[in-house]
């Protein structure tokens, strides 16, 4: 008898091992702009390539920057507490950086000068709006505080403030973009959408919003879109919301599938999967775009869309046994980094989805993508990278040993 | 005197080792002081018998039967046997006079053939006594060439020539007592040296002595140096560094007068490490030195073991060749330079045995040299410090 209980509980081990598992996207839900990343983006607002790239390299724990056009590092910076993890933004021209770290934030120039390490948080920093471009910044902790500054273009914080996540009545944030009027635009518990002013929210320390309600119940994730419109993705549709009409002026029934990925980058799009169909949804002006993959079993960690250069990038990844899931929770990472094997980065035409390119990245490897090329930072205490083109057969680009001065 | 040498004592037939020179001396040096403190402690044995005991010196021991000493000695009637031991026992004050008392003894070496003029005519011999100058001049080829009952024999037998037997000197020619006809003289000391030198043999006082035969001994011109060497060294980045790498060395040094000579060393060390978690670094050092060497024997007594030991010092130009590799799973980095400077060193050097030497040692060297694909300069003069054994020959 033990040996038939025995037989059965292997079956089942088996069975659960041998099944696909379903993406867990529920880090990139309930923020305010982004997921922190250890690794800054590579695009900058307009869809254009920025010179350089930041990362946290997590082997030697210290900031690099490498200039991706001429394929080499440029710098080196020893960021402070290195054991914790660092995440990191920056700004299109990269003369500042912000570092998170612990619950704290530090901002250093280019040159790897600390500029301003004033602003603390209660709890760990999870996501961030960052606008750069308009001098502005607001990122969400762990234990739901809101902290917005503005920072000039020097990198100093030049205004500060913490606030709740009560921003009207007793409604609490769920999730909040800033968009290109330096508004933070955020969905409250109550289904309505809050759009809060910055500017007078940090002059008066406390929220200064105005609310309305959509309709759209459920919202736990918030895109700005261009031209004062907003795409969010609530439990049951995605939908495209006009803010100055208070209206929803598109909207895509999603009820039946499953989120595989929510992505700001560059232009705001959900992926959806129902079985081994994929729906990218995106917003088109000011409609709801929507596109289908067939036969796509490998699931998506990593998307950019870029609708005015009509291109579609993605890393997606093996999801059976030799994925890197948490067996005990089931959970499957959706990181770019967060699985560093079987990773393949592919490139469609939006317009038509025809297959531009598709390349395997390189495995262990922290990546960044750009319109142009794929970073990789290997796991080289020496300090190895390499950069990909995505579209042509041009051999890897190799950036190598600029660690080995800084090894003491 | 030639024949009965070369028939004397065969049971020595492995000649002992030439293996001391004296202080700044030839190589028979030390065979010769071994030879004359053997005689030394068999003519002390001698004195401590009693003058009237029994025990007879010139007499043939069973362990010597049949061989052209005891041959010699058997064919004494009971009257010779009785003079020859009397006369042995009557010149060991005298003998030991010259060897431990006032009396000053020379030695003298030499290249040439030794005739000794008789009254019908000369002879070869292998040593000839001159009273007068208290000298014993003795032919170093063939000194060197015998065995230990051999140089004994040979030195007692001159060593009777010193001394005088009723007033008059003994020597080899005319009869002496009982021994009668022109040889008498000779046959009587030849009889007495090998009753000596077989009491010697026999009563084991003189084994000692042989010991520092075998001793190495420090006159040799030619020395193959091996050693294990080690460095203390100072760098610009200690990640990467190998400040004390240790390293095997093999030298050869020539003397070509006197202790001057010329001295050739390869020196190797390879050694590597882990750096961080995943870097390996490795440093193989190779260097060749060419230089001069000095060989300094301050020491006054050769049959000592101390008095053995000596310092050499050696400076040289060396030039090295270091390889680095730098590795971690990704990447590899190999890097060569090479780098020359003097190097200057002072070793001690120890007896063992049968030509070996126990040595230690420290240097220095001017050599600094600095990598270019990886952060690594080392910027200090390096200090040597080495341990090894040596052989020495010819």
């Amino acid at each position: 008898m033990a040996s038939y209980k025995l037989v059965l509980v292997l079956f089942c081990l088996a069975l659960v091992a041998c099944t696909a598992k379903e993406p867990d996207n529920s880090d990139e839900e309930h923020n305010i702009g982004q997921k922190l990343q250890p690794v800054s983006t590579i695009t900058k607002q307009n869809g254009q390539t920025k010179n350089s790239v930041l990362i946290f390299d997590e082997t030697i724990r210290q900031v690099h920057r490498f200039d991706v056009d001429k394929a080499q590092h440029i710098s080196t910076v020893p960021v402070a507490n290195p054991g914790v993890p660092h995440t990191l933004m920056t700004t299109d021209d990269g003369n500042y950086f912000v570092d998170f770290y612990d619950r704290k934030l530090t901002i250093y120039n280019a040159a790897g000068t600390i500029v301003d390490d004033s602003m603390n948080f209660v709890g760990t920093p999870r996501s961030a709006a960052f606008r750069p471009d308009l001098g502005v910044i607001a990122v969400y902790d762990s234990l739901m505080n809101v902290v917005i500054a503005k920072i000039d273009l020097t990198g100093h914080i030049t205004q500060s403030w913490v606030g709740g996540s009560v921003v009207s009545s007793s409604n609490t944030i769920s999730a909040g973009d800033i968009n290109d009027s330096g508004k933070l635009i955020l969905a409250l518990s109550n289904d309505t959408i809050a759009v809060a002013d910055v500017t007078n929210t940090l002059s008066s320390q406390a929220w200064q919003a105005t609310t309305f309600s959509t309709g759209i119940s459920g919202v736990n994730w918030v895109a700005a879109l261009p031209n004062n419109k907003m795409l969010v993705r609530s439990t049951t549709k995605i939908a495209v919301i006009d803010l100055g009409t208070q209206s929803v002026v598109s909207q895509f029934d999603a009820t039946d599938y499953k989120t595989e990925k929510l992505s700001k980058l560059v232009s705001p799009h959900v992926i959806l999967r129902k079985n081994e169909v994929v729906t990218l949804v995106s917003a088109n002006g000011g409609s709801i775009d929507t596109k289908i993959l067939t036969n796509q079993p490998r699931r998506i960690i990593y998307s950019q869309l870029d609708v005015p250069n009509n291109i579609w990038t993605f890393v997606d990844v093996n999801v059976y046994w030799n994925v890197n899931y948490d067996f005990w929770t089931g959970r499957i990472y959706n990181q770019i980094d967060e699985v560093r094997t079987s990773r393949t980065v592919k490139r469609y035409r939006h317009s038509d989805f025809a297959v531009l390119a598709s390349k395997g990245a390189p495995d262990a490897a922290q990546l960044v993508l750009s319109k142009e090329y794929l970073f990789a930072l290997q796991p080289s205490e020496l300090g190895f990278a390499q950069l990909f083109a995505i579209t042509t057969s041009e051999g890897p680009r190799t950036m190598k040993g600029f660690n080995k001065d800084k090894i003491r | 005197m030639k024949s009965l040498l070369l028939g004397l004592f065969f049971i020595y037939s492995g000649a002992q080792a030439s293996t001391f020179i004296g202080n700044g001396g030839s190589g028979a040096d030390l065979e010769m002081q071994v030879a004359l403190s053997q005689v030394q402690k068999i003519f002390e044995t001698i004195q401590r018998l009693d003058k009237n005991s029994n025990v007879n010196i010139c007499r043939c021991r069973s362990r010597f039967e049949n061989q052209p000493s005891c041959e010699m000695i058997k064919k004494l009637d009971e009257q010779e046997v009785k003079f020859c031991d009397k006369t042995v026992k009557a010149q060991t004050p005298q003998i030991l006079e010259w060897l431990a008392g006032s009396k000053s003894l020379k030695i003298n070496w030499t290249s040439s053939e030794i005739m000794v003029g008789q009254k019908h005519g000369e002879r070869l011999s292998d040593a000839v006594t001159n009273r007068s100058e208290s000298t014993i001049t003795v032919n170093q080829k063939r000194f060197q060439g015998m065995n230990p009952p051999e140089k004994m024999f040979l030195l007692v037998h001159e060593l009777f020539h010193l001394t005088s037997f009723d007033n008059k000197p003994m020597e080899d020619e005319g009869p002496v007592g009982p021994f009668k006809g022109p040889d008498g003289g000779r046959d009587l000391i030849n009889a007495m040296s090998a009753g000596a030198v077989m009491e010697g043999l026999d009563s084991g006082s003189i084994k000692k002595f042989q010991s520092y035969l075998r001793r190495s001994s420090y006159d040799k011109d030619l020395w193959i140096d091996l050693a294990v060497e080690g460095q203390s060294r100072t760098s610009t980045n200690n990640t990467y560094a190998f400040n004390n790498p240790v390293g095997g060395s093999l030298g050869v040094r020539y003397y070509i007068f006197n202790n001057f000579g010329v001295t050739a060393k390869y020196w190797m060390s390879q050694q590597d490490k882990g750096i961080l978690t995943t870097i390996k670094g490795k440093e193989i050092m190779n260097s060749i030195s060419l230089g001069l060497t000095y060989k300094l024997t301050p020491f006054s007594d050769p049959l000592s073991y101390i008095g053995q030991s000596h310092f050499v010092f050696n400076v040289a130009y060396e030039q090295m060749n270091s390889h680095y590799e730098l590795t971690d799973p990704f990447q590899e980095y190999k890097n060569d330079v090479t780098s020359s400077g003097v190097r200057a060193d002072v070793r001690y050097y120890l007896p063992i045995r049968w030509g070996f030497w126990g040595f230690v040692g420290a240097g220095a060297s001017t050599i600094k040299y600095s990598y270019t694909d990886i952060p690594l300069s080392y910027d200090s003069t390096p200090v040597f410090f080495f341990t090894g054994v040596s052989y020495g020959f010819l």
